[in-house]
């Protein structure tokens, strides 16, 4: 897996999958959805994120639903990793199982909005271009590793039914 | 804890004083001469000859206070080291009191018997009957028995102990005395060692210092014991899904490329509740594909418009304590109110579990949360809830397990224990659980079913971090927007105007809470310009609250009863919230983007809380109108 290279989008704490994705609009597809995501608290993201940006927020980033439709529709918007100080776990395994890595980072706070960062998924390494620092990420657990270069569940599951 | 240590402190003392005196008492017999039964012929069918015999009654005293020291700490053991009262360690306690008290009668007994039978003789019948019964006794499953076979037990063991005494003087030779000596002391090690290990046997505890998590999930990845941190491939025993996140979402279209097929259609639920009834046309099709889907890969096990999917999952038995159960929905942790190891997952994981009939899972790591003392009038289960909640805060059990215990628990019905662990997952919480004890047999007798397995957390099992609390001490407390641990007292936020009174959802629609709101209600008006909605938990739930007349009682208060349904909860239809306005519900989260507009509030409270609130239209600590 190469390097990610992208602007960061930058959230505080408790972002909760009402927020990432809105009750009201889930019977729509994802194409469609995903146009709503996030805006409770930043209406114009849908707008803003481009293909290949973070999205990076601080403590108990997901924490509620088991909505896959949160991963799925920052997945569907072209966002390539998220960060966070800490992870509610559904939320965490959720975007895992769709094939966005999922970086736990103390340094997160460090990230501003904005920031042009590369992020090396597997070495669980960030490098912030603009601010010139480089953070360490905890380290991903074996298994998760294989579903991370796998590409998601879907596709290591595929694998598996293969091997 | 205090109880404990004071039992096990007087216990220990009367152990003491009891084997002290028995010290004394075979000296002062080894120097005396053997009692002169047989010289008595005409005598020796009496029992007053021989109780006139100092010696006899200074044994029996003895003996009688041994017998309160082995009762002792067969009951102070487990109680100094669960520090709690179960309704298991009472009832064992009890078995092992029937044992000693077995023990006197027939040491009383048996001195007698002596003069009529060979003592050899006595002494086989004795231990091969006390063995056997014994046996019998642990292994009976009802009460009756079980204390019946120990009793008898006792009744038969003891028999054996005086008469190795006598045995061991009437030949008058110091070895065979010291024998009778050593035997007594060891068979009343052995009864104290046994005593120990039928405590561990009927709390659970065979394997030592696991949590229940640990336990079930040993279980379920087929291994002898796991610990918290481990990861393991678990086999799932139920997977549930939603409308909302079930086949729709990813699944149906990607199974056709994994095999097309269920790994085993009778382990699935499928549950229409968040789109039921459907508000839309494109919510109408949800429900649509997911009963057609359903009746696709055969999941007879389909329900609609029938509530809320967790309470639906408890109410058709698919909960069971000790069973892995999985679903679409982050509040699937309320299963833990049944012992069952619930947690919510994502719609792709779904699809590896449809497939494989497994996932991976981290051992979690046990938090456990004490509540002792009595709930006052007033206070609710979703008080406990949302106290719990606001101390331990929303990420503070974070990738963990939370375990309910003490006395307020256990004394709590399955309807308050589920309002309980339903919010487990607001605390960040992987499953919330709950031992299993008569309350959770009592429940599932009802519905029929008897045999599931039963795992509790040993006495000196690892739990990360311990909460204690004061239910007495409880007053009803809500939730503030937009967090579920933004937790304060009623009174604090009193005179918040509130538009909207919702009583229902997963977490506060069931019987009891009905019942708590009408019997508020009942000849009071719901306040002008505000409106309260009724959702209950199930269709089985309105039926009785119906029969009950409670419905009719909110109905004329100026309630609107609905469907059950997740609508109202998530903000999906059936009584959305408009800009400005403000809802006090018994559901479980207050997030922004939920029950409607972002630009509202939503405080959460008991169901108590809210059908007060409704009277007053403003938030009131329900104390006040009760």
């Amino acid at each position: 897996m190469e390097q990610k290279m992208g602007t960061a989008l930058k959230y505080g704490d408790n972002i909760n999958t009402d927020i990432i994705s809105p009750p009201q609009y889930m019977e729509l597809s994802i194409d469609a959805a995903a146009a709503y995501a996030m805006q409770a608290v930043d209406p114009d993201f849908a707008k803003r994120v481009k293909v290949g940006d973070f999205f990076v927020a601080e403590n108990n980033l997901g924490s509620g639903s088991s909505r896959e439709t949160s991963p799925l529709s920052l997945r569907y918007l072209g966002i390539s990793c998220v960060i966070a100080k800490s992870f509610a776990r559904i939320f965490y395994r959720n975007c895992v199982n769709v094939g966005i890595p999922a970086l736990q980072c103390e340094d997160t706070p460090r990230i501003q909005d904005g920031n042009q960062l590369r992020v090396d998924v597997l070495q669980g390494i960030i490098e912030n271009i603009t601010r010139k620092e480089t953070y360490h990420c905890d380290a991903l657990p074996e298994h998760i590793l294989a579903i991370i270069q796998a590409g998601g569940m879907f596709e290591y599951l595929k694998m598996q039914q293969k091997g | 804890m205090e109880r404990g240590i004071r039992w096990q402190m007087i216990f220990g003392l009367i152990g003491i004083a009891a084997a002290a005196l028995t010290l004394i008492l075979l000296l002062y017999l080894k120097k005396g001469n053997p009692p002169d039964t047989r010289a008595n012929q005409a005598e020796k069918n009496s029992l007053l000859p021989l109780l006139r015999q100092r010696r006899i009654r200074l044994l029996m005293l003895v003996l009688f206070f041994y017998c309160g020291h082995q009762c002792g700490i067969s009951n102070c053991i487990p109680l100094f080291l669960s520090t709690e009262f179960s309704v298991d360690t009472v009832l064992s306690g009890l078995g092992v009191s029937a044992f000693c008290l077995g023990l006197i009668v027939s040491r009383f007994l048996c001195s007698w018997l002596t003069m009529k039978f060979h003592v050899c003789r006595i002494m086989l019948t004795g231990i091969v009957a006390a063995a056997a019964l014994y046996l019998l006794g642990i292994i009976a499953t009802n009460l009756p028995m079980t204390f019946v076979g120990l009793g008898a037990a006792g009744l038969f063991a003891g028999a054996t102990i005086p008469l190795c005494i006598t045995l061991g003087y009437e030949e008058k030779t110091n070895t065979q005395s010291a024998t009778s000596m050593l035997l007594f002391l060891s068979i009343s090690l052995s009864g104290i060692a046994q005593t120990v290990q039928t405590h561990h046997e009927r709390l659970g505890g065979c394997a030592m210092g696991k949590t229940i998590s640990e336990k079930i999930l040993a279980r379920a990845a087929r291994r002898e014991s796991v610990s918290a941190g481990e990861i393991v491939w678990a086999n799932i025993d139920r997977a549930m899904m939603d409308d909302i996140l079930g086949p729709r979402v990813e699944i149906a279209e990607k199974i056709k490329l994994l095999g097309n097929k269920v790994w085993d259609p009778e382990k699935v639920v499928i549950i229409s509740d968040h789109y039921t009834p459907p508000a839309s046309i494109q919510q109408a099709e949800i429900v649509k594909f997911t009963r057609e889907w359903a009746h696709e890969y055969g999941v007879e096990q389909y329900f609609e418009f029938a509530g809320p999917c967790h309470q639906v999952m408890a109410e058709t038995g698919n909960v069971l304590p000790g069973s892995i159960v999985l679903g679409t929905d982050s509040h699937t942790c309320m299963g833990g109110a049944l012992g069952a190891f619930a947690c919510g997952i994502g719609s792709t994981e779904m699809l590896g579990v449809l497939v494989t009939g497994k996932t991976w899972l981290r051992v979690p790591q046990t938090i456990r949360v004490k509540w002792n003392g009595s709930l006052p009038a007033g206070v609710m289960a979703k008080d406990i809830s949302l106290k719990t909640i606001g101390t331990i805060g929303h990420a503070g059990a974070t990738y963990k397990a939370v375990e309910y215990v003490g006395k307020t628990i256990y004394a709590l019905s399955m309807d308050e224990r589920m309002a309980i662990t339903n919010m487990a997952v607001e605390m960040g919480a992987k499953v919330g659980l709950m031992p299993t004890d008569d309350v959770t047999k009592n429940y599932l007798k009802n519905l029929g079913i008897e045999e599931y397995e039963v795992y509790c957390s040993d006495p000196d099992a690892e739990f990360c971090e311990e909460y204690r609390f004061d239910a007495g001490a409880l007053t009803p407390q809500v939730a503030c927007p937009h967090g579920v641990d933004q937790t304060t007292e009623a009174a604090n936020v009193q005179d918040t105007p509130i538009h909207q009174a919702y009583l229902g959802s997963c977490t506060g629609g069931r019987l009891n809470d009905i019942a708590q709101a009408a019997m508020l209600l009942r000849d009071k008006k719901i306040c002008k310009g505000v409106r309260m909605l009724v959702s209950p938990a199930s269709t089985a739930i309105w039926k009785q609250a119906d029969e009950a007349g409670y419905l009719g009682v909110l109905v004329d208060a100026g309630a609107t009863v609905l469907a059950p349904t997740c609508g109202v909860c998530v903000g999906l239809h059936s009584g959305l919230i408009a800009s400005g306005e403000t809802c006090i519900s018994s559901s479980n989260r207050n997030f922004i983007g939920r029950m409607g507009s972002k630009e509202r509030n939503i405080y959460l409270g008991s169901p108590l809380t809210v059908a007060a609130s409704a009277v007053e239209g403003k938030i009131i600590d329900p104390r006040n109108l009760l």
